[in-house]
């Protein structure tokens, strides 16, 4: 197997924060082009749980740390080949601290958070490298039974569409309550009495009233609670909410986000707020991760991202924003072009042909590796420094 | 709840009255004669032919034949058969046999259908999967009256398990392969459509969240995934009586079972139109209340649409 | 039987085939040149083994429907008492049937029937529910309400029993044409089975008129004629298409079956209902099963060829099942 260094990016190879990508091995640089060579996607390796838990582990946090991710790989294996969703993604979470995930739709945020999860469906998806650690336990290596006792107890999830996540045939009470008669085996009257209680949690008016409706009658931002309610019920370290106010109005999406903060604050868990929307970020997270075509390409604290944007990426996306201090008939300007075809990557930088400050060099060789820059702040882009507008 | 029943049963009306007409329509309003085959193999005399047209109201406008007809229905009189029994009495007579003979078959249905589908479906793609496609394809593409006769062949005659036909009121056994013949197809199709839900609900945005949730693959399938791909199914089971009362017909004549079906088929053989009729309607009324009351059903498991 | 009405399940997996690609398995198609429909799922039918199957046997069962003489070199109709119910052996591959035919001669034979009954009904369906569910979906309002109502009437008559109701009140005699005898069963089984597809023409034609194309189109003043032949159809086509071909497959079940009960093609046109009808007596079955077997088989084949191409197409179709 033929490996070597990449000679583009080695002045900054020593401060890879994302470990394991500093190099390739050809075989995998090749898998990324399916038309010329397609590799039997049966036979790849995959990550396969073994180790079983006790059943009264219990969780605590390693200095506040509650989940480091390292070099997460996630690939579904289609028809039409091998689509590399996620890339060597690497992050953390602390204890009350809020990290924002961000990303057009298909830069492999959901499927990162999923992955986090457990729940990608396999097939097609498969998890071929990475580790996913809590409280350090890495749950990657975890037989699916141990899996079950961290999913929803531990690690929550709350999802973009309520309407659709919501059991349709099952009244809301009763989805609730199913948290505590299958983690806790409480009995069915004092699981519906915890589930009435969590509704007011969530500021569900007349909860007691409404603990036997269904799903489709209640308004949008009520089901989100109810989502909510359900997903904080066993008392979450970690939250993970993908999209939590897409699908809802404006005044409702500030309702919701509120919520969320006060959860947060009450309970201290660390919350990972996956979305494509940097209004929704500014006020809440502590630290932003912006993804693109599966892989982070700018890591930083909230208020230096918004003020010194450093990816070409995260620098469209901040000016794609539409701000009330511009001029009227001002157009606001918009990152051309689409993103990249999981199935067919550019060569390079994935994000290079609609990069209005690529060189030549960006359309050769491996993408670049996530860089440190300074502490606490780490960029995708080996000019992070040197910007300069193509002409 | 209530109000929906309600609807469903108003809306009923207009197509019972529909079918009915058009029933009776191709019946007694098409050119021919209607007498043709009641006197045997002559020509009706003149007298029963007036007697014949006066008693069915045929020497009236034809809506007017209808109404009183209808009326007739209502009062649940379906005329006289050629051996001048009333028809009600020859099918009242004949029911319990038809009724013991569609229960085995839907029973089968459900059960082996059901089974076979959700085995399949949790099975995507795997070698159980592609047995159940192919095999119910080739049920599909079975006519009743081949897989009746090989049937016999096979189980009856070579194996010697089961009875070849049905004497009498015919006892569970003997209807048993009657029974399995006839529910065959509807028992391919309840599996391919259990599988196709099941494998389209396993998708749902639901059921990852009920996995996110930390429930065990079984209680994820069986309890968040099953009741809503079953929705489809329960109305298609309920449908596949309708079609059974037309693989009826087939099934008892091949098996010589003395129920409604083959009551038809001698009201075909003896051209008999009053006999053939009645029959039809009734069988057709029969699986319109069937219909209605899956829908009712399938309203009470799906709080959708209900409450509407 | 197999009950055409319940395709409309079938059906309605293709008609919502346009839900979109969860965001897990995104795959955005902008760097390729996007294929169009067909041609994706014509690549996809080019690797199933079902569909070359089906295929081969559809342009078998044609041909033999149309040059029965390529199959055999006997007259079906050339029969000899002395050779009745003789087995397969000798130069009657098949066998002989209870009137001294030859089995072999007039299976081949018989496939002109079922085929054409079969085809013929499909089309008819297609035609009249299709044209009537085009009308009913985009005028809309009460020409639609009426129409829904007045298919519904026909739709809650199992198609079997409707058919004999029709075929017994209008029987034929022995000496009517071999056109009117087909034309006769194909018209009982289309009047109960074009409601099938009204309701899937109507509920697609319902689907893609809200889109924006139909809309500008009609904006800018177009024709209602151009709207629907040109935006409209094509769009809605498919299900249609691949519903029709495997309701083609119930259709010939269900003539076989009306013929089998003696109120559907005579015994002066050579069908394999008919010969199975005849050969299906308890005693026959016992002695010679040949008579039997031999129609059914291909009987079954038939029916089995067109739904498997159907359910071929349709699966390419459907961008959910990929």
């Amino acid at each position: 197997m033929a490996r070597y260094d990449m000679p583009l990016y080695d002045e900054n190879l020593a401060m890879v924060e994302s470990e394991g990508r500093g190099t390739i091995d050809l075989e995998q640089t090749a898998a990324r082009k399916p038309k010329s060579s397609r590799p039997p996607a049966k036979n790849r390796p995959y990550i396969k749980g073994t180790q079983v838990l006790e059943s009264g582990h219990s969780w605590s946090p390693v200095d506040g740390r509650l989940l480091t991710v390292e070099d997460l790989q996630v690939e579904f294996r289609m028809r039409d080949g091998v689509a590399h969703a996620i890339n060597g993604v690497g992050f953390h979470l602390d204890q009350r601290e809020t990290l924002a995930i961000l990303g057009e739709s298909g830069s492999g945020k959901s499927v990162t958070a999923q992955a986090v999860m457990g729940i990608i469906d396999s097939p097609p998806g498969f998890v071929t490298e990475g580790t996913v650690d809590y409280c350090g336990v890495d749950l990657l290596r975890l037989a699916e039974k141990s899996r079950q006792q961290v999913r929803g107890a531990q690690i929550a999830m709350i999802f973009q569409d309520a309407l659709s996540s919501l059991n349709p045939v099952f009244p809301v009470g009763w989805q609730i309550a199913e948290m505590f008669r299958v983690h806790k085996k409480m009995n069915k009257t004092d699981a519906l009495k915890q589930a009435v209680r969590l509704m007011e949690r969530v500021h569900i008016p007349a909860a007691a009233d409404r603990v036997a409706s269904y799903p489709h009658q209640f308004s949008g931002g009520m089901r989100q609670r109810i989502m909510i309610a359900m997903a904080i019920a066993l008392d979450p370290a970690v939250l993970i909410a993908d999209e939590p106010t897409t699908a809802l109005d404006v005044t409702v999406q500030a309702q919701i986000m509120d919520l969320l903060k006060e959860l947060q604050s009450d309970s201290g868990m660390g919350l990972i707020l996956i979305t494509h929307d940097l209004g929704v970020v500014a006020d809440v997270a502590d630290r932003i991760a912006v993804m693109y075509a599966g892989r982070l390409v700018e890591t930083a604290p909230v208020d230096q991202l918004y003020a010194t944007p450093r990816h070409p990426y995260t620098i469209g996306l901040l000016e794609s924003v539409p701000r009330l201090d511009a001029k009227l008939g001002e157009t606001l300007p918009a990152i051309g072009g689409l993103p990249p075809n999981l199935l067919a990557m550019p060569d390079g930088c994935p994000f290079n042909p609609r990069c209005r400050f690529a060189r030549p060099q960006c359309s050769i060789g491996d993408p670049p590796p996530l860089v440190q820059i300074e502490p606490g702040r780490a960029v995708a882009c080996p000019w992070w420094d040197r910007l300069e507008e193509r002409s | 709840m209530g109000k929906y029943v309600v609807r469903r049963l108003l809306q009923i009306i207009p197509t019972l009255i529909g079918a009915t007409l058009l029933i009776y329509y191709l019946n007694f309003a098409m050119p021919g004669d209607p007498t043709a085959g009641r006197c045997g193999d002559r020509q009706c005399p003149p007298t029963y032919v007036e007697w014949f047209n006066h008693e069915y109201n045929l020497d009236k406008p034809f809506l007017v034949q209808y109404v009183l007809y209808l009326g007739k229905l209502l009062r649940g009189d379906l005329g006289t058969d050629y051996y001048g029994n009333t028809v009600v009495h020859e099918l009242a007579t004949r029911y319990p046999t038809t009724i013991k003979l569609a229960l085995i078959a839907v029973l089968f249905e459900a059960v082996i259908g059901l089974a076979a589908g959700i085995w399949a479906g949790m099975r995507q793609g795997k070698f159980i999967d592609t047995l159940v496609t192919i095999t119910t394809l080739i049920l599909i593409s079975m006519p009743v009256f081949v897989m009746g006769g090989l049937a016999q062949l096979v189980f009856g005659i070579k194996l010697k398990w089961l009875p070849v036909t049905v004497g009498g009121q015919g006892s569970f056994y003997e209807l048993l392969m009657p029974g399995l013949v006839l529910g065959a197809l509807s028992l391919a199709y309840a599996a391919r459509l259990t599988r196709t839900s099941l494998v389209e609900n396993l998708r749902a945005d639901y059921v990852r969240t009920a996995k996110a949730k930390g429930l065990s693959g079984f209680r994820t399938v069986a309890i968040h995934t099953l009741r809503n791909s079953l929705l489809p199914v329960i109305t298609y089971i309920g449908g596949s009586i309708g079609a059974m009362m037309g693989g009826a017909i087939v099934t008892e004549r091949i098996f010589n079972i003395n129920g409604i079906g083959s009551f038809i088929w001698r009201s075909i053989s003896q051209r008999d139109g009053v006999a053939l009729v009645g029959s039809i309607t009734c069988l057709v009324l029969v699986y319109l209340v069937v219909n209605l009351i899956v829908d009712v059903l399938y309203s009470v498991l799906d709080p959708r649409i209900s409450h509407e | 039987m197999s009950d055409p009405n319940n395709d409309a399940l079938d059906a309605a997996a293709v008609v919502t085939a346009e839900s979109p690609i969860p965001d897990t398995a995104v795959v955005e198609a902008s760097g390729e040149k996007a294929r169009s429909l067909w041609a994706d799922a014509w690549v996809i039918m080019r690797g199933r083994p079902l569909f070359w199957v089906a295929a081969v046997l559809i342009v078998i069962f044609l041909v033999m429907a149309i040059f029965p003489q390529l199959f055999t070199a006997k007259d079906p109709t050339l029969c000899d008492l002395t050779y009745s119910r003789q087995p397969p052996g000798g130069d009657a591959i098949f066998g002989y049937d209870a009137q001294g035919c030859d089995v072999f001669a007039r299976t081949i034979y018989g496939a002109r029937a079922s085929i054409i009954v079969g085809v013929a009904t499909a089309l008819f369906t297609a035609l009249l529910g299709g044209l009537l569910g085009t009308f009913a979906g985009y005028v809309g309002g009460w020409v639609d309400t009426v129409l829904s109502r007045f298919a519904d009437i026909f739709f809650a008559i199992p198609l079997l029993l409707g058919a004999i109701v029709v075929m017994y009140s209008i029987p034929s005699s022995p000496e009517s044409p071999f056109p009117l005898v087909i034309f006769k069963v194909v018209a009982a089984m289309a009047l109960f089975g074009w409601p099938n597809i009204f309701r899937l023409m109507r509920s697609a034609v319902l689907q893609v008129k809200p889109n924006e194309y139909v809309l500008a189109a009609r904006a800018l003043g177009a024709n209602p004629l151009r709207i629907v032949t040109s935006h409209i159809v094509p769009n809605a086509l498919t299900p249609v298409l691949v519903v029709s071909t495997i309701d083609l497959g119930g259709y010939i079940v269900t003539e076989a079956t009306l013929s089998f009960l003696g109120v559907g093609l005579p015994d002066t046109v050579i069908s394999w209902g008919r010969a199975i009808s005849r050969a299906s007596d308890l005693g026959l079955i016992r002695q010679v099963p040949h008579m039997l077997l031999f129609p059914a088989l291909f009987l079954c084949l038939t029916v089995l060829a067109f739904i498997m191409m159907g359910e071929v197409v349709r699966d390419a179709l459907d961008p959910k099942l990929r």
